[in-house]
C-alpha cells in the first residue's frame, strides 16, 4: 500500500481530537496559571465524589461506540470503584496496588500493578486526576489548559513512553467537578465519560469501605 | 544334672587362655572396623518412612512414589502474615533472602518472574483456538463484557488478532488450588481474615530425610520465626517433612540419651548396692561394651545406615545384655570356694539357652519386611550374642578372689524363696487364679487393633497447627494422595488425565468445586486440542455465530473478514506436551510429569479432598492406565497384614516353645514352666485393652520378645531354684524392666509399643515364674 494512503488511515484517529485542537496549543505549568491553581485545589479538597456516569466507548474496530452507564465512587484514600449497570452487571475497581474487575458470570480477575509497569503508570494517573494530586500530574504528563473557573478544559499529554503506548492524550473538563473525561488512546479508541448527580463530600459508609477491600 | 552337664561343657570347650585369645582377636577387628565406620561418617536415619517396607512391587509405581519424595515431600512451603500487605513484604523479602544465603535450599521460590506472562503468551497464544475456554454463548457473552471493561485498551491491538478473548479465557479456567490466591506486588498472596499471607516455597537440598541436612534446617526456622516477630511483627510459618523430621532427631536423640545413661546408671547402683564392690562392676563393662559396639558395627555393615529408632530400642539392651554378669557372680556367691571357671562351667547351659532363647525372640523382629525392624533384630542380636560371648571367654578369669559377704539383698531372697517353698494351692489360691483370668478375658475382649500408619506419628502440636493453617490457605493439596495417569506414549497418558479428570467432576461436584492439577490442563492432548478447534469453527463459521457477533457489535467489515479468516481453514500445530515441558511457562507445573517408564510414560494428578475407596476403584476399572495412590492407607494396610502374620508367627512360637519345655522338663513340669510365658502374654494384651490402647504390629512384636527375654526367668527357675539364681532373675529383670520402662515413657509410638507391652508381660512372667520351680 502506498505510504500516503497509510497516513490516510491514521488520519481518522488524529480527526477525533480535532475539537480540542485549540486546547493543545496552551502549554501550561502549575503554579503559574490561577485559573488552573484553583481547580487543582477545588478538586483537591475533594475527598469523596459519587457520581452516576454514562460511557461511550469508540474503537477503532467498532462502527458504532460502545454505551455503558452506571454509578462511580472515587475516595481519596482509597481509589476508584466503578460500577457499570447497563448493560452488564460489573464492577471496576482501581487502587494504587491493583486493579479489579469482576463481570456476572466470570471469576473475579486481580491484576497485580507491581509485574505490569504500565498498569502502574495508568493507575497513578487516574487517582491523581481525580484527587488532583498536581505534583504527579506534572511529573508524567504535559499540560495544556483553557477556559474559566466555571468551565474549563484540561489538556494532558504522557511524557514516559510506556504510557505514551497506550494513551495519546486526555481531557478533562468541568467546573465545580469534573463532568467530562475524554480518553484518546495510541491504538485510535477513544472513550469519553460524562459524570452527572454530583456529590462531593461526606464520608464512606462502611459498606463502601469493605468493597475497597475486595 | 548339673555335673554332666558342666563335663559335657568342659569337652566342648577350649581351654581358657586360647578363649581368651579369641575374644582379644574379635575385640582388635571390632574396634577396628568400628573407627573404620566413624571416620566414613555413619548414616542415621530419622524419619518413620525409612523405616517401613517398600509397599510397592511394581517398579513404576516405585519410581513414581520416589520422584514424590524427591520432589514434593522435599519441599517447605513458607507463610508470612501480617495485617498490612507492606509489612508483610518487606518480611518476605527478607526471608527470601535469608533462604538463598542459608545455602540449604534450592529453587527458592518467592517472587513470581514477571516474565511469567511473557512465556505464556509466548507459548500459548498462538493455539489460543484449540485450548479449553469458554463454550457457546458465554464465549459471547464474555467477549463482549470484555470490550467495555478499560483493562482491553492496555491489551490494545491483540484485539485484533482475538477479539474472542479466547487466550484470556484459557488464562482464567487454569486450574488453582485455592482460587482466593493472587498476584500482588509479584508475590503470591491470599487474604483472609483481616491477614495477608505471603507464600514462599523452597526445596531441601540433599536427601529429604537426612539427619545432617535435617538438623541444620530446623533451627534456622526458628530463629527466623524469632526475626520476622521481631523486626516486622509478622508471623512467619513454615510445613514440610524435613521439619518433622529434625524435631523428631531431636526428640530421639534425648530420648537415646536419657535411655541410655538411665539404663546405665540403674545397672551401676545396682552393682554397686548389691555386690558391694567396685569390681564386678568394672568386670561387667566390659561384656556390655563389647556388646554395643559390636551392635552398632554390625548394623552399619550390613545396611550401611542406622536409624534413631533403632539406637533407642537398642540403649535398652543394656538392661539385657547385663543379665549374664548378674547369673554369674551371684554363682560365685552360691560356690564361693570354687573357681570362677567353675561358676561359668555351673550357669553356662542356663545362661546359653537364656541367650539363645533372647536372641531367638529378637531375631523374630527380622520377619516382618520393614528395614527398621531387621535392624533393631541384626542390632540387638549381635549385641546380646556379643556379651554372651565375651562373658564366655572373659569371665573364667574374671573376680578371681571369692567374695567374703554375700550380696545384699541375699538374705531377703532366701527368706522369699522359703515362703515360696511353703506355698501350696488352696483354695484361695483356686479363687484368686479364675478371678485374675475372669479379668484377663474380659481385657482380651476389649481389645481393638489400629493399624493406621499415622497413630504411629506424633507429630509435635505447634508443627501440627502451624501446618492446618498453611493447607487451609493454599487450597488443601493432599500431600499423601494422587493419581498416577500411565500410556504407552506422552498423549495417551494426557488424554487419560482427561478421562479421569471427567469421571471425578462427575461425581464429586458438590458441594465445593472438586479441584485437580494435572498436567492435562496445562496442555491437552492432541485429540482435545483438535476437538476445541472444531468445536469453534463448528459454532462460530457453520452456525455462523462469529457472524452474527461481529455484525451486531458493529465490527468494521476489513476486521471482520480477517477474524473469520482466523477460523476457517486448516487448523494450526497443536501444541505438543514435549515443547511444553522445555518451556519456561511449565516451570511451576513440570513436576507433575513424571516423564519415561519402563512402560511408556506417566504423570501425576494433584486434588484437594480425598477420594473415597469405592469412586478411586469404580475409577480404576473406567479408565485404564489410571491409579489412585493412597500411600498411608497402602502402609497401614501392610502394617495390618503384618501384625496378622506375627500373630500367627507367635502362636506357632509359643507352640514350638511349649514343645522344647516338654522335651526338657516331661509333662507336667513341662506344662507347669509353659504357664509363665503364655499368661504372661496375655496378660499384657488384656492390660492393653483395660488400659484401651489399640494394639498394632509392634505390639505383637513385643510379645515375641516378652516370650524370647521372660523365657530366661522360667528357665532359670526350672534349672535351679535356688536363691542366688533367684537373686540374679530379679536384678536382671529389675534392669531389663527399667530399661524398657524409659522406652514405654518414649514421645515415639513404636518404642513406647515396645516399652508398655515388655514392662507388662515381663512383670507378670517374672511374678509367675516361680511356678516353674522344681518341686
Amino acid at each position: 500500500m502506498p505510504t500516503i494512503m497509510i497516513l490516510f488511515w491514521f488520519m481518522p484517529a488524529w480527526s477525533d481530537t480535532a475539537p480540542y485542537a485549540d486546547l493543545f496549543e496552551n502549554p501550561v505549568q502549575m503554579g503559574q496559571h490561577e485559573t488552573l491553581d484553583r481547580v487543582g485545589e477545588r478538586l483537591q479538597q475533594v475527598n469523596v465524589l459519587r457520581a452516576d456516569f454514562r460511557q461511550e466507548k469508540q474503537m477503532k474496530m467498532l462502527r458504532r461506540p460502545l454505551l455503558s452507564s452506571g454509578t462511580y465512587l472515587f475516595a481519596a484514600e482509597h481509589g476508584i470503584y466503578w460500577h457499570t449497570v447497563k448493560p452488564f452487571d460489573s464492577v471496576f475497581m482501581l487502587t494504587p496496588q491493583a486493579i479489579y474487575q469482576k463481570s456476572a458470570g466470570s471469576e473475579a480477575l486481580a491484576v497485580d500493578v507491581a509485574t505490569k509497569p504500565a498498569l502502574a503508570g495508568f493507575t497513578q494517573v487516574f487517582l491523581s486526576l481525580f484527587s488532583g494530586d498536581s505534583q504527579v500530574l506534572e511529573e508524567k504528563f504535559a499540560l495544556f489548559f483553557q477556559g474559566k473557573d466555571e468551565d474549563w478544559q484540561l489538556g494532558l499529554r504522557p511524557k514516559g513512553m510506556v504510557m505514551k503506548k497506550v494513551i495519546d492524550r486526555l481531557v478533562l473538563q468541568g467546573g465545580e467537578t469534573v463532568t467530562q473525561l475524554d480518553i484518546f488512546e495510541a491504538n485510535g479508541d477513544h472513550t469519553r465519560i460524562f459524570f452527572e448527580n454530583i456529590q462531593t463530600g461526606g464520608a464512606l459508609s462502611d459498606g463502601e469501605r469493605e468493597r475497597f477491600k475486595r | 544334672m548339673a555335673n554332666a552337664n558342666a563335663s559335657n561343657v568342659n569337652q566342648a570347650m577350649a581351654s581358657p587362655p586360647l578363649r581368651r585369645r579369641w575374644w582379644f582377636g574379635f575385640v582388635l577387628l571390632l574396634i577396628a572396623t568400628a573407627a573404620w565406620l566413624v571416620y566414613r561418617g555413619p548414616k542415621i536415619d530419622t524419619d518413620l518412612l525409612a523405616l517401613l517396607p517398600p509397599t510397592e512391587r511394581d517398579p513404576v509405581v516405585a519410581e513414581a512414589l520416589d520422584h514424590v519424595a524427591r520432589h514434593w515431600t522435599a519441599k517447605t512451603i513458607f507463610l508470612v502474615s501480617h495485617p498490612e500487605f507492606d509489612q508483610a513484604q518487606a518480611a518476605a523479602q527478607q526471608l527470601a533472602e535469608a533462604l538463598v544465603d542459608s545455602g540449604l535450599f534450592r529453587d527458592v521460590q518467592a517472587q513470581l518472574d514477571p516474565r511469567l506472562e511473557e512465556a505464556y503468551f509466548d507459548l500459548y497464544f498462538p493455539h489460543r483456538a484449540q485450548l479449553p475456554g469458554p463454550r457457546g454463548d458465554s464465549l459471547f457473552t464474555k467477549a463482549e463484557q470484555a470490550l467495555y471493561s478499560p483493562l482491553t485498551s492496555i491489551y490494545g491491538d491483540l484485539l485484533e488478532k482475538d477479539p474472542l478473548f479466547l487466550f484470556a479465557g484459557f488464562l482464567e479456567q487454569l486450574p488453582k488450588l485455592n482460587p482466593a490466591m493472587q498476584v500482588r506486588g509479584g508475590w503470591l498472596t491470599v487474604e483472609s481474615q483481616g491477614q495477608h499471607h505471603i507464600l514462599l516455597t523452597a526445596t531441601n537440598k540433599g536427601e529429604a530425610f537426612h539427619a545432617q541436612g535435617g538438623t541444620g534446617i530446623e533451627p534456622l526456622i526458628q530463629a527466623w520465626q524469632t526475626r520476622a516477630e521481631e523486626r516486622w511483627q509478622a508471623t512467619l510459618r513454615a510445613v514440610g517433612v524435613v521439619r518433622y523430621a529434625s524435631r523428631a532427631a531431636q526428640q530421639a536423640r534425648g530420648e537415646v540419651t536419657l535411655i541410655s545413661t538411665g539404663s546405665t546408671l540403674a545397672v551401676v547402683l545396682l552393682f554397686l548396692i548389691v555386690f558391694r564392690g567396685p569390681r564386678p562392676l568394672l568386670w561387667s563393662f566390659i561384656p556390655i561394651l563389647t556388646g554395643l559396639i559390636t551392635a552398632f558395627v554390625m548394623t552399619l555393615l550390613v545396611f550401611d545406615r542406622i536409624h534413631v529408632i533403632t539406637l533407642g530400642f537398642g540403649a535398652s539392651l543394656i538392661g539385657v545384655c547385663v543379665d549374664y554378669n548378674f547369673h554369674f557372680f551371684c554363682e560365685r556367691f552360691h560356690h564361693p570356694k570354687q573357681t570362677p571357671a567353675f561358676a561359668l562351667r555351673s550357669i553356662l547351659a542356663a545362661i546359653g539357652l537364656g541367650a539363645l532363647t533372647s536372641a531367638i525372640g529378637y531375631a523374630g523382629l527380622a520377619l516382618a519386611p520393614f528395614p527398621g525392624l531387621r535392624q533393631m533384630a541384626v542390632f540387638s542380636t549381635s549385641g546380646l550374642l556379643a556379651a554372651f560371648f565375651t562373658v564366655v571367654c572373659l569371665f573364667g578369669h574374671a573376680h578371681a578372689t571369692p567374695p567374703q559377704k554375700p550380696p545384699r539383698g541375699y538374705r531377703r531372697v532366701r527368706q522369699l524363696t522359703t515362703h515360696l517353698d511353703k506355698l501350696c494351692w488352696n483354695g484361695w489360691a483356686t479363687a484368686a487364679a479364675v478371678g485374675l483370668l475372669v479379668i484377663m478375658a474380659l481385657g482380651l475382649y476389649r481389645l481393638d487393633a489400629n493399624d493406621d500408619i499415622r497413630s504411629l506419628q506424633k507429630p509435635p502440636a505447634d508443627l501440627q497447627r502451624e501446618e492446618t493453617v498453611i493447607k487451609q490457605l493454599i487450597g488443601n493439596p493432599e500431600s499423601g494422595r494422587f493419581l498416577l495417569v500411565e500410556g504407552h506414549d506422552r498423549n495417551q497418558v494426557l488424554a487419560r488425565e482427561e478421562a479421569a479428570r471427567d469421571f471425578l467432576a462427575q461425581h464429586l461436584d458438590e458441594p465445593q468445586p472438586f479441584v485437580t492439577q494435572g498436567i492435562s490442563q496445562f496442555v491437552p492432548s492432541l485429540s482435545s486440542q483438535r476437538a476445541r478447534w472444531r468445536e469453534l469453527q463448528q459454532t462460530l463459521i457453520d452456525d455462523g455465530a462469529l457472524d452474527a457477533y461481529l455484525t451486531r457489535m458493529g465490527f468494521e467489515p476489513a476486521f471482520a473478514a480477517a477474524i473469520e479468516g482466523q477460523f476457517s481453514g486448516e487448523m494450526p500445530e497443536p501444541l505438543p506436551l514435549e515443547n511444553w515441558l522445555k518451556h519456561d511457562a511449565s516451570r511451576y507445573a513440570r513436576d507433575l510429569w513424571l516423564g519415561a517408564t519402563a512402560r511408556g510414560f506417566a504423570s501425576m494428578v494433584l486434588f484437594n479432598r480425598p477420594i473415597d475407596q469405592d469412586l478411586a476403584s469404580a475409577l480404576e476399572q473406567q479408565v485404564p492406565g489410571v491409579r489412585y495412590i493412597d500411600k498411608v492407607a497402602d502402609v497401614s494396610r501392610v502394617m495390618k497384614r503384618y501384625r496378622q502374620l506375627t500373630m500367627l508367627f507367635a502362636a506357632i512360637s509359643y507352640a514350638l516353645i511349649l514343645l522344647l519345655l516338654l522335651w526338657r522338663y516331661g509333662f507336667l513340669h513341662g506344662l507347669r514352666t509353659f504357664c509363665p510365658p503364655i499368661i504372661a502374654a496375655l496378660f499384657a494384651l488384656a492390660s492393653l485393652g483395660w488400659l484401651g490402647v489399640p494394639i498394632n504390629l509392634f505390639h505383637i512384636i513385643a510379645l515375641l520378645l516378652v516370650l524370647g527375654i521372660g523365657i530366661d526367668y522360667t528357665i532359670f527357675m526350672a534349672e535351679s531354684g535356688v536363691p542366688s539364681t533367684l537373686l540374679a532373675v530379679l536384678l536382671s529383670f529389675i534392669t531389663t524392666c527399667l530399661s524398657f520402662g524409659f522406652l514405654a515413657l518414649s514421645g515415639n509410638p513404636v518404642l513406647q509399643a515396645f516399652g508398655t507391652t515388655l514392662v507388662i508381660g515381663l512383670l507378670a512372667a517374672l511374678v509367675l515364674a516361680p511356678l516353674a520351680r522344681r518341686s
